[in-house]
């Protein structure tokens, strides 16, 4: 399967503290080699808590802030360097597009729906203004199921799942291969969910798109997905296919977010209080990241930072426990 | 069992400039002693200002036309703004959603502590910091006298909704009401933070109103269930009853839009159409127009009411059987 975008060896550092010379005493370690391949036509899901660096992984792919250091291949042409300007001449940026999570915050208050829309294609030069592009508005319209006669209203005229909607439009305007879905559904009812995700499915029967599922629910992760990969603190720590989730997930921190994500599981009285809370992305501990809240965790565990391997499926797993065959459960 | 609150036939309405938004309507509800109810609905039904209508906070345009309130045989509708002082805060008290907005940003944990314990009780300030102390050990705050002194941006979200909660419960109330309070949590936090109330529900024998619009979350605390769409309560039973045998179209549909491993590949049943405008109602039942199931009856007349379907069990639809 060819890959669409390949991302070797990804860094990103934010500088924290500087000292009196402004010299950048530490940084915050917002991602950490990561390597992945998001084959063509699939759908890759990135899980993990807030604050583990899912966010700042789109918008480094998407080019929006510079990666530190690594790779990022897309459409086998690499757009690390790139500059805006030679990003735009090549539409590079076209093929790339993003659905953030709260629609409030996208749409401009004062646009209506139908310059809200045609704004991507106007920026990008596609059309020379409105009136020319709106044969193709109303042809975005009808794939997202929204109603003509909401073109000349204003985003607080709409419901949450419309908004969301037009946002999907406004991604799907400049017909991009590989859409980043960052959260899509977390500020929406569970009913509007469902007809978001079908959308999002349907689309992606039709046109073949890739997509780059974010989200932080295992639920719309396996429903959606076909790989997921499971980030903490700024890592990827197991890779496995979204069908075996539930049961092949090795690394402990899967399984807590397995477990605390079922109904029936009962967490005992000693796992109430606070351990449970990432670490600061600052002073990692220089063993194994999630070593704070691992109740498997070896003397190994404390000094030695694990590789990602590969498992026999196919799955990869970060975890010193597991590559010696040892099934935690 | 003995009843703790009693709604009867509440309605409520928001005056607007567009007409009267009809925001509660006949609603019906007990919560009885050291029971944990749930409310469960999505954003708009109501499920809030059903909360806030308790302690008599509901804001400006909002007013309550009709309907009683009891709490502890006292109609707290009929009570004067010093009377309602006394019980707000002391025998019922709320839990928000968001942490660090209920918290103030500009003062030390300790001091918000202390003013809530003091104004509920004759301690002094040495006894009130003492009593603060212990109430951050109950919730299981590790660390505590160092947290004490931190300013709320300094805690993570999980922390600081344990501070809330450990402020809510330190008059020991004998009604708690929790707002989605972990719907800005990470899951692994939400576990800690159910499991947490559960304690606290069993330690002190408080009766508890949880309010969240996730099943899963529903399902892990409450004992009863009622069900909210636009305004209306539309079923209500044991929990169990309701998640794993539902009986209202709505409670049904809800179900089969969450997603899940099963149903990959398959297309998500969603609820067609949107919630109607609460300022002109239609005639006959509300979720009439979102209904698989309706017919000539559904749509006219008055809406449907909750009916006794068996012991605990209520449902407010023209058409059960299908």
């Amino acid at each position: 399967m060819r890959a669409i975008l390949e991302v070797n060896n990804l860094k990103k550092l934010y500088p924290n503290k500087k000292n009196i010379l402004g010299q950048v005493k530490n940084y915050v370690h917002a991602l950490d080699e990561i390597s992945i391949k998001i084959p063509e036509g699939k759908t890759i899901g990135l899980l993990g808590e807030s604050g583990c660096g899912k966010s700042t992984f789109a918008k480094v792919i998407l080019r929006l802030t510079d990666p530190t250091a690594g790779k990022i291949k897309f459409n086998k042409n690499e757009i690390t360097n790139k500059s805006y300007h030679q990003l735009k001449k090549e539409r590079r940026h076209c093929q790339m597009q993003i659905v953030f999570q709260n629609p409030n915050k996208v749409l401009s208050p004062r646009k209506k729906i139908e310059f809200l829309i045609a704004e991507p294609l106007l920026v990008n030069n596609l059309y020379e203004n409105i009136e020319e592009a709106y044969p193709k508005i109303l042809k975005l319209m009808e794939e997202v199921n929204l109603s003509e006669r909401l073109l000349n209203r204003f985003p607080h005229q709409l419901s949450g799942g419309q908004k969301q909607r037009v946002c999907i439009a406004r991604a799907l305007s400049v017909e991009p291969d590989f859409i980043v879905l960052d959260e899509p559904t977390s500020a929406l009812d569970i009913s509007v969910q469902a007809k978001i995700l079908n959308l999002l499915n349907k689309l992606q029967q039709k046109k073949s798109f890739t997509y780059l599922l974010i989200t932080h629910d295992i639920r719309v992760a396996e429903y959606m997905c076909h790989e997921i990969a499971v980030m903490y603190l700024g890592e990827i720590v197991e890779k496995l296919k979204a069908k075996s989730f539930r049961e092949y997930a090795k690394h402990p921190y899967s399984q807590l977010l397995i477990k605390s994500s079922s109904a029936e599981y009962e967490i005992s009285e000693k796992e109430i209080s606070c351990a449970g809370e990432l670490p600061s992305p600052i002073d990692l501990p220089k063993g194994c990241r999630f070593i704070t809240r691992c109740k498997y965790a070896i003397d190994k565990c404390k000094n030695v930072h694990p590789e990602l391997i590969t498992l026999e499926d196919k799955n990869l797993c970060r975890c010193h426990l597991v590559k010696k065959g040892i099934r935690l459960n | 069992m003995e009843k703790l609150l009693t709604i009867n036939n509440l309605n409520l309405n928001f005056n607007t400039f567009n007409g009267k938004n009809k925001v509660l309507r006949n609603i019906n509800i007990d919560v009885n002693k050291s029971e944990v109810l749930g409310i469960v609905g999505e954003t708009g039904c109501g499920k809030s200002v059903l909360a806030l209508s308790i302690l008599g906070l509901v804001p400006k345009p909002g007013k309550i036309t009709k309907g009683n309130i009891y709490f502890q045989q006292k109609d707290l509708l009929k009570l004067s703004d010093k009377e309602l002082e006394e019980i707000r805060g002391k025998n019922i008290s709320l839990i928000f959603q968001s942490p660090m907005s209920a918290l103030n940003p500009v003062f030390k944990v300790k001091k918000q502590m202390m003013e809530v314990i003091m104004a509920h009780s004759s301690m002094g300030k040495v006894d009130a910091f003492k009593e603060a102390l212990r109430l951050l050990n109950l919730v299981r705050v590790p660390e505590p006298e160092s947290v004490i002194e931190c300013y709320p941006h300094e805690l993570s979200g999980g922390m600081a909704q344990r501070v809330v909660i450990s402020m809510a419960i330190s008059s020991q109330p004998s009604l708690l009401i929790a707002d989605e309070p972990t719907t800005a949590l990470d899951v692994t936090i939400e576990k800690q933070i159910i499991k947490l109330m559960k304690n606290i529900k069993n330690e002190f024998e408080t009766s508890l109103i949880f309010i969240s619009h996730d099943l899963e979350v529903i399902k892990q605390i409450a004992e009863r269930v009622a069900v909210m769409y636009a305004g209306n309560i539309v079923e209500i039973g044991r929990c169990e009853d309701i998640l794993y045998n539902p009986l209202h179209p709505y409670t049904q549909a809800l179900i089969k839009a969450v997603p899940s491993r099963i149903k990959r590949g398959k297309e998500l049943k969603g609820i067609k159409g949107i919630v109607p405008e609460l300022i002109d109602l239609p005639e006959g039942c509300i979720f009439e127009s979102r209904c698989d199931r309706s017919d000539k009856k559904c749509k006219i007349g008055s809406p449907p009411e909750l009916k006794k379907i068996s012991e605990d069990r209520y449902v407010a639809c023209f058409n059960l059987k299908g």
